[in-house]
């Protein structure tokens, strides 16, 4: 074996020149090689080590900062949802606009640097004199309440701030036209809350403002259904990743510099069961009957006696959404449903129904009824004075008689009685959906005192909502089934598929029959008997009737508490009325509460007399076939 | 394992070789006994032969189909550029028009926004009581219904109440009309108040309206 081998196979040398140089080779390669491999091999490692370091330990603080960077996230506002009214009718919608804004400190330096470079185009004072007047010139003086005159925008341009705000809620037509010919000012996306019906029903929609600090900025409510049902109408918030230079919010422009992750989910838009021009019709009887009468305050509720959704709610003070800043406290308020009073005679309903489906009484049965009645250590006696006297048992009610009341009352029993008033929704809150709704308060069984049952049939110690005692009356207008009240009829989506909201608690509190009994008994409130008998035989409603339809309704006058003595006042009431349109074929339930009247008739029975007026018209309801028939009050 | 593979390889191989190459080889004693410059003698004449052979001839046989392929090599990519420019021409053109198209959208969009907040203004019941007002009408009063009864006669139900005039507490609107229309609210208001009369004289003569 020629050549040194060294152990290794022999190759078979390619050329015939290989084995001269080979030989000097051999020494010198070996070194270079196995240096060049160690090399090679501690580079791999130095590598390697490093990678695992940058890979392994560092791998999440690394890929953050350059996250950081690079990446900004930015929240995508999602639209927020309308509110409707059940015929569609915009009560509250969003819209686009613009905020414009510049940021005086740079563009005072910028224009400071292109002076220098060319002195012809003039100085810093009179280009903002001239964007001033270019605002003014497009926008006009005024936009949405804020000054927008060459004055008031010369002195914003030219405060030595980093960013002032000119002018909001601009229309981005307008915007884009200022923007492009003064590069210097921005434009920031705005969306406006449009209440195209102001006052009307705002304190049922409530209000929503823009929320700069919000995250994104996008508009949220403040009051009523706006912000009761925000989560619902914000809809939400959509992710955008942005690529951005360091350390500045400059989006870098290319197609895949901007990602969006997540698409915002629009907000879902609210069907109210609300009709606008009932509503608008109620809110001016209302407002005009409760200025007239002097009442403190007064309010009138609209239910659909078949599903308990609600028509109309009006309280005589409303604000203005688009100005909810200087409202009052007592503008704000729904009063329908925050604010509880003692219901009085229209609360004689509960013991009439009870005593109907027990069987006690029927409506022409007679009671030989006293001038006043003991209850415990209390003589309760009538609103007039009479002595032992022959009603018939609806002559009590159409009477209001609280003596014949209470003789029936305890003929029901305490433990039915207090079962009644829970069935018919009372005590608890109706869960209609209205914000800051009140429960109202019934005296638990086991905490009644001696006289207690001798002012709950009567209306006094316990009080409820206006919208608890429309749906005491609702119950009876529907064959005895209580539908609780509610003011959203829908959620509809941004694809325009409906959800409809089901009524939240349906009960049955007395039978079909007593229902049907009850409503024809109590039409003798309204009935204005002619001849030698009128006053006699006529009831105590008699201006809420509507020829040509049969009304059955209770009227009502519960005493306040004067606060001076904690006792019932004598000369400050609650004046209710509570009315079945028409009686024959239920369609509507009213409900109407005045706070302390002082002018004109204590009662709320004319106001009922309009407002069933009008929903005749306005539904075209036809005429009951047949007119209340005369009955007999007192024999 | 590598002992049985080395003596079953070598004994097969002097038997099946059959090239001129191989059975020179085989010549040789069975140990390779070649001498080094024997060994560089058959390396050059491999050199020489083998390489040099196989590309000589497959040469000559693609000399001729050569240049058309090369034309059409250079009129594929001549068309492709072609094509290529003409797509890319007609990309840029149709992103301005996209881009036209964009900004047409947003502006249609914002009309449609501007327009439906004017519309749902308008239509607001406040706004249309307004107008209304403009107009001299005022809010229906009380009315009255009729029935026709089968045998034709018509029952009134309750008592026409008259309308009043307009109201003095809207100034807005009391002020605005001038001498021109102040005949033409009297007109308005005062046919019906007549109509109402007769339809009350005729409720009191003919049917006596049901009270209650």
């Amino acid at each position: 074996m020629p050549g040194p081998s060294r152990g290794r196979p022999v190759r078979r040398p390619l050329s015939v020149r290989g084995p001269a140089p080979r030989k000097r080779r051999g020494g010198n390669s070996r070194v270079r090689l196995a240096v060049g491999r160690l090399l090679l091999v501690g580079a791999l490692l130095l590598a390697g080590i490093k990678l695992v370091q940058v890979q392994g330990f560092q791998a999440e603080a690394l890929s953050a900062q350059a996250e950081q960077q690079r990446a900004t996230k930015i929240d995508i506002a999602a639209p927020r949802g309308s509110i409707l009214d059940r015929n569609g009718n915009q009560l509250a919608f969003s819209v686009e606009a613009r905020a414009l804004y510049v940021v005086p400190k740079r563009m005072r330096q910028e224009w400071a640097e292109a002076l220098e470079a060319r002195p012809e185009i003039g100085s810093f004072e009179k280009r903002i004199a001239d964007m001033a007047a270019f605002i003014e010139q497009t926008l006009g003086t005024e936009v949405a309440g804020q000054k927008t005159d060459r004055d008031t925008m010369l002195a914003k341009l030219s405060q030595d701030t980093t960013y002032v705000e000119l002018v909001d809620n601009v229309d981005p037509a307008k915007a884009a036209v200022i923007t492009e010919k003064y590069h210097n000012i921005g434009s920031e996306y705005r969306a406006v809350r449009v209440y195209p019906n102001g006052e009307l029903a705002s304190n049922i929609i409530g209000a929503a403002n823009w929320r700069k600090d919000a995250e994104p900025p996008a508009t949220h409510g403040l009051l009523g259904l706006e912000i009761a049902q925000d989560n619902l109408l914000a809809g939400s918030d959509g992710l955008r990743i942005v690529d951005t230079m360091q350390g500045d919010d400059v989006v870098i422009p290319g197609p895949d510099r901007s990602r969006e992750l997540a698409a915002a989910t629009p907000g879902k838009s609210l069907e109210l069961t609300l009709d606008v021009d009932t509503q608008y019709a109620v809110q001016r009887m209302v407002t005009d009957y409760t200025t007239k009468s002097k009442a403190r305050s007064g309010s009138a509720v609209v239910m659909d006696s078949r599903t308990g959704e609600i028509l109309a709610m009006a309280n005589d003070k409303t604000f203005d959404p688009n100005d909810f800043g200087n409202a009052t406290e007592d503008e704000l308020r729904n009063i329908a449903v925050t604010s509880v009073f003692e219901p009085g005679s229209v609360n004689k309903l509960v013991t009439a129904a009870t005593a109907i489906e027990d069987g006690v009484y029927q409506p022409d049965s007679v009671l030989r009824v006293d001038g006043s009645i003991k209850v415990a250590d209390r003589r309760i006696g009538d609103w007039w004075q009479h002595g032992p006297m022959d009603m018939t048992f609806t002559g009590v009610f159409a009477k209001s008689s609280n003596v014949g009341t209470l003789m029936t009352a305890q003929k029901i029993g305490q433990d039915r009685y207090s079962d009644m008033l829970r069935k018919f929704g009372l005590g608890k809150r109706t869960q209609s959906g209205l914000p800051g709704e009140e429960s109202g308060y019934v005296p638990p069984l086991n905490q009644w005192s001696g006289s207690t049952f001798g002012n709950l049939p009567i209306g006094q110690g316990l009080n409820m909502t206006l919208l608890q005692m429309t749906g005491m009356y609702q119950a009876i207008a529907n064959d005895g089934v209580r539908i609780a009240p509610r003011i959203v009829r829908a959620e509809v989506s941004a694809d325009g598929s409906r959800k409809e909201v089901n009524p939240a608690d349906t009960e049955r509190v007395v039978s079909p029959q007593t229902a049907k009994t009850v409503r024809d008994m109590f039409r003798a409130v309204v009935q204005k008997a002619p001849g030698p008998d009128a006053v006699a035989q006529s009831g105590t409603g008699v201006p809420a009737a509507l020829p040509g339809y049969q009304i059955s309704g209770k009227t009502g006058t519960a005493q306040q508490i004067d606060p001076k003595c904690d006792c019932y006042s004598s000369s400050q009431y609650w004046i209710t009325f509570a009315g079945i349109l028409p009686a024959d074929n239920p369609r509507f339930v009213v409900g109407i509460m005045l706070d302390n009247p002082t002018e004109g008739p204590q009662s709320a029975a004319p106001l009922f007399h309009d407002i069933a007026s009008y929903l005749t018209q306005r539904y075209q309801l036809p005429l009951s076939a047949e007119q209340s028939p005369i009955v007999p009050l007192v024999v | 394992m590598t002992a049985p593979a080395r003596t079953g390889g070598g004994v097969p191989s002097p038997a099946r070789s059959s090239k001129p190459r191989e059975r020179s080889l085989k010549a040789v004693p069975a140990e390779r006994r070649r001498s080094a410059a024997a060994e560089r003698a058959y390396a050059r004449r491999a050199q020489r032969t083998s390489p040099k052979r196989g590309p000589a001839v497959t040469r000559q046989q693609a000399v001729a189909p050569k240049a058309p392929f090369v034309v059409m090599v250079m009129v594929v990519l001549g068309v492709g550029i072609a094509a290529i420019m003409w797509l890319a021409t007609q990309a840029t053109a149709d992103s301005y028009r996209l881009q036209d198209a964009r900004a047409e959208e947003t502006r249609l969009a914002r009309q449609v926004d501007q327009l439906r907040r004017e519309v749902a203004l308008a239509e607001s019941p406040a706004s249309l009581a307004d107008a209304a007002a403009k107009l001299g009408l005022v809010p229906a009063g009380d009315p009255a219904r009729l029935r026709q009864l089968p045998d034709g006669t018509v029952e009134v139900y309750g008592k026409p109440s008259a309308v009043q005039p307009p109201p003095p507490p809207t100034s807005s609107s009391a002020t605005p009309p001038a001498q021109g229309e102040q005949p033409a609210q009297g007109q308005t208001t005062q046919p019906p108040a007549q109509g109402q009369d007769e339809a009350a004289q005729q409720a009191g003569g003919g049917q006596t309206p049901p009270q209650g």
